[in-house]
């Protein structure tokens, strides 16, 4: 009998760096598609992490989709027309990192400064490996095979039914309120500085017309209140041109970044947008004032930030009622001795594939406002 | 209104960094005073043993130096031209770390850090500011508390033994010392300096005893760039001071300066490096010599005995956080025993003598720093003012009780009525008996 999925990938690290961003809680719903497996991770209905392993990182992906059999109809009312099941991810990152990723990647993921630095420093000895995933039919183990020099491993992972309520954290994409898409460095720097303060709410502040533009500040902490902000650097736009420093090196590559759309990105620099933007939108409805704020739970917040140090960019958005999306774009080395640093990624062309780390996060509520809101919903 | 505002380049940064790091060694807190022409950071550990203090120049060290204060009445900040307060060195070692290598395109360029205090606001916060590269601007607002900050004061004129050396060196001496090593003990002899580390602590507890390992190091004399000490007088300091001191003037790279007169009497060491100007004071033990008659040694005056205390002994025993270290008197001797027949003033003034001793730390075995003074071993109390009532309840137990019993006996009742059971409200001492109130036709 045909399985139901299967998919060879020449290289466990891709799906390990992806998947490991969204590994912070025990189970995924893994989702089959014809075009790739979507992996959801979500904690209590207020975070939720999404990773989607696109059919191109596998060199080989046969999915069956299932006839309209007795597999189809015990589906959940949801989704019907895919399968899918619950894996412990936790596992599942553990068996894709059984040659030995954990040593390459495993240190950087504790120290949240130096995280940049190695995380796709995959040497070629990842390369001659192939790993197999396989899932017979509803109700089987997730097989993972991952062959290396001869040696075959398989490992197979019990599959849970998924929750029958389990949906994705809804973002009004016809909503949208605030877009700013940046280098997912400078993001993750401003996340490691704020923790350093240990807060427990992360407070977001945008504006288009005046300043503090962009802006991240934790409050909450036991000793301080700190603020990450993003503001125009006027100085450096002016020295860009001369000198030699390192910053002068980086700033051409920013150029190149912003290629898909670099007019567009000067036009939002002449509205006043911070310098370490790429893409900067801020159009709060009018009954929200010039100035978006929204706060979020730091500890949830931090969960991304392993995504925000493996990817390249990040699109920020958040829509009318509050809930933060963080789209992380991840560019996989193709393995070919890429030892660029990702903080430098910006120089070099997307060498391997492009992939897409979704985070999405509800909202806390302001308590005045719950209470306005409360109100108004007695009368 | 006070205002501080500063600000250090990135080299200055990596210093503060490392001066921070010292400076955890000793306290949790850091006493910050400003003064217009130089920033001080100090800490003095719990034991008040080792005091540690690092003076800013206001032209070399910082990029840009501001200080004003004007006397506003506002106790803590008055009076002088000054401004103190202290911090959880934590916090702000927790801005300040891992500053050193990121040599990214958002490394910090400045770092401003500002203080504006008025009698009228309420907020005590420390602005720091990192002006990062491509417009990255991370701020912090710290807590601060004001406090009374206390100085060793170390009569350099005075000292009689005196060695320098290069850092690198004395480190390569007491990397031999094991880990458990607590004191350190330095004599020369004839042409050498010894080193010997040993311990002297029980372990707590445990009720085992350390291994009385005694490690030596000779060094050469002619090894140190300076080296003028009494023959054969052993000197002994705490060796975790010491070497939280000679691991910072390593990365200072500069030379140590060690300075003392006889054991039991401070030692000071002091380096001097781009506008950093450091000093620790810490106290020594030994065998104090016999024939001083200067010298308060162990042996001749029993610790039990409060010592003469000079007449502004009140000041000079606030501690530096007065809270956890001095409880009010009259509140706990109340609530610890009942009041027996004795007069309250007089239960008061012993229960304050008996306590002086926890209030000395737990190694009461070391002299501390605060042990009645003769000439170089005086605090500087820096915070002169009108002595408040609350201060005269200072741990003068060498006092008669009248310098102080009228202000006891004026404080009391506030706290009673706080803190007291209802019985104490009939307002009648608990000492009066019974059979005294019979006539009075209450209990008739």
């Amino acid at each position: 009998m045909e399985p139901l999925f299967s998919g060879i990938s020449n290289n466990a690290h891709h799906l390990y760096s992806l998947l490991s961003c969204i590994g912070f809680a025990p189970k995924a719903t893994v989702q089959i598609t014809p075009d790739g497996l979507r992996f959801s991770v979500e904690e209590g209905r207020v975070i939720q992490g999404l990773a989607f392993l696109d059919k191109s990182l596998f060199t080989s992906y046969t999915f069956n989709a299932p006839s309209d059999t007795e597999a189809d109809t015990n589906e959940s009312s949801q989704n019907v027309t895919y399968p899918h099941f619950a894996v412990s991810i936790a596992a599942l990152l553990e068996t894709l990192k059984i040659f030995g990723i954990n040593e390459i990647t495993e240190p950087n993921r504790e120290k949240s400064i130096t995280q940049f630095s190695g995380a796709f420093n995959a040497p070629a000895l990842l390369m001659d490996r192939s790993c197999t995933l396989q899932y017979a039919q509803h109700g089987s183990p997730l097989s993972i095979t991952i062959t290396e020099a001869g040696v075959k491993t398989t490992c197979e992972l019990v599959t849970y039914e998924p929750e029958e309520d389990e949906s994705d954290i809804p973002l009004q994409r016809e909503a949208i309120i605030m877009k700013i898409i940046m280098r997912s460095a400078w993001l993750h720097n401003a996340i490691a500085e704020l923790d350093s303060s240990s807060p427990t709410i992360l407070k977001i502040s945008a504006c288009a017309k005046s300043e503090p533009y962009f802006a991240l500040s934790g409050a909450g902490g036991p000793f301080s209140e700190s603020t990450v902000e993003f503001s125009v650097d006027t100085q450096n736009e002016i020295t860009n041109g001369g000198g030699g420093t390192t910053q002068n090196t980086t700033a051409p590559s920013q150029k190149i970044l912003t290629d898909d759309g670099s007019s567009r990105a000067r036009a939002t620099r002449a509205k006043l947008a911070p310098t370490v933007t790429e893409t900067f939108l801020v159009s709060p409805p009018s009954s929200m004032g010039e100035r978006i704020r929204q706060n979020y739970r730091f500890a949830l917040v931090r969960k991304a930030a392993r995504a925000m140090s493996v990817a390249n960019k990040v699109s920020i958005r958040g829509d009318r009622q509050g809930v933060l999306s963080l789209q992380f774009m991840v560019e996989l080395e193709d393995g070919n001795g890429g030892v660029g640093r990702p903080v430098g990624a910006g120089v070099r062309g997307p060498s391997g594939p492009v992939c897409f780390v979704d985070f999405r996060f509800v909202p806390l509520l302001d308590e005045e406002e719950v209470e306005m809101s409360l109100d108004a919903a007695v009368e | 209104m006070t205002s501080l505002s500063l600000s250090l380049g990135p080299a200055a940064l990596i210093q503060l960094h490392d001066v921070l790091i010292c400076l955890a060694k000793f306290s949790e807190t850091v006493a910050i005073e400003a003064e217009p022409d130089v920033l001080r950071l100090s800490a003095l550990n719990s034991t008040k043993t080792g005091f540690a203090s690092f003076a800013f120049e206001k032209e070399v060290f910082f990029e840009k130096y501001a200080f004003s204060a004007r006397g506003d009445g506002r106790s803590g900040s008055s009076l002088l031209d000054r401004f103190f307060c202290q911090i959880y060195i934590k916090a702000l070692l927790s801005i300040f770390r891992g500053r050193i290598d990121r040599n990214k395109d958002t490394a910090v360029e400045r770092c401003d850090m500002e203080i504006h205090e008025d009698s009228q606001q309420t907020e005590c916060r420390l602005t720091v500011k990192m002006i990062c590269g491509l417009g990255v601007i991370k701020s912090y607002k710290l807590t601060y508390e004001p406090a009374a900050i206390q100085h060793a004061v170390f009569d350099k004129s005075k000292a009689t033994s005196m060695w320098a050396a290069d850092p690198k060196f004395i480190k390569q001496l007491i990397d031999h010392f094991s880990l458990s090593a607590e004191q350190l003990d330095m004599y020369s002899d004839s042409s050498r300096a010894v080193f010997t580390s040993f311990t002297t602590k029980i372990m707590e507890g445990k009720e085992v005893l350390k291994h009385p390992v005694h490690t030596s190091v000779a060094a050469d004399k002619r090894d140190f760039q300076d080296y003028i000490v009494e023959e054969n007088m052993h000197v002994a300091i705490n060796l975790k001071d010491f070497k939280a001191i000679i691991a910072h003037a390593e990365t200072a790279n500069v030379t140590v300066t060690a300075r003392y007169t006889r054991p039991c009497k401070p030692l000071q060491l002091e380096y001097k490096f781009e506008g950093v100007n450091a000093e620790f004071t810490i106290m020594t033990r030994g065998q104090a010599d016999i024939d001083d008659t200067l010298t308060s040694s162990r042996a001749t005056i029993p610790r039990q005995t409060p010592a003469p205390i000079p007449v502004s002994s009140h000041a000079r025993t606030r501690p530096s956080a007065p809270s956890t270290q001095m409880p009010p008197p009259p509140r706990r001797s109340r609530s610890i025993r009942p009041l027996n027949g004795s007069s309250t003033q007089e239960n008061l003034s012993q229960r304050a003598g008996s306590e002086r001793l926890p209030a000395s730390g737990p190694s009461m075995e070391f002299d501390s720093l605060f042990v009645p003074a003769d000439d170089d071993r005086q605090w500087d109390e820096m915070n002169e003012q009108e002595a408040e009532p609350q201060d005269i309840l200072g741990w003068d137990a060498s006092g008669t009780q009248d310098a102080f019993g009228t202000s006891l006996h004026d404080t009391e009742p506030a706290f009673s009525r706080q803190d007291e059971e209802p019985e104490d409200e009939t307002g009648l001492p608990p000492t009066q008996r019974l059979s005294q109130i019979r006539h009075l036709g209450l209990f008739d």
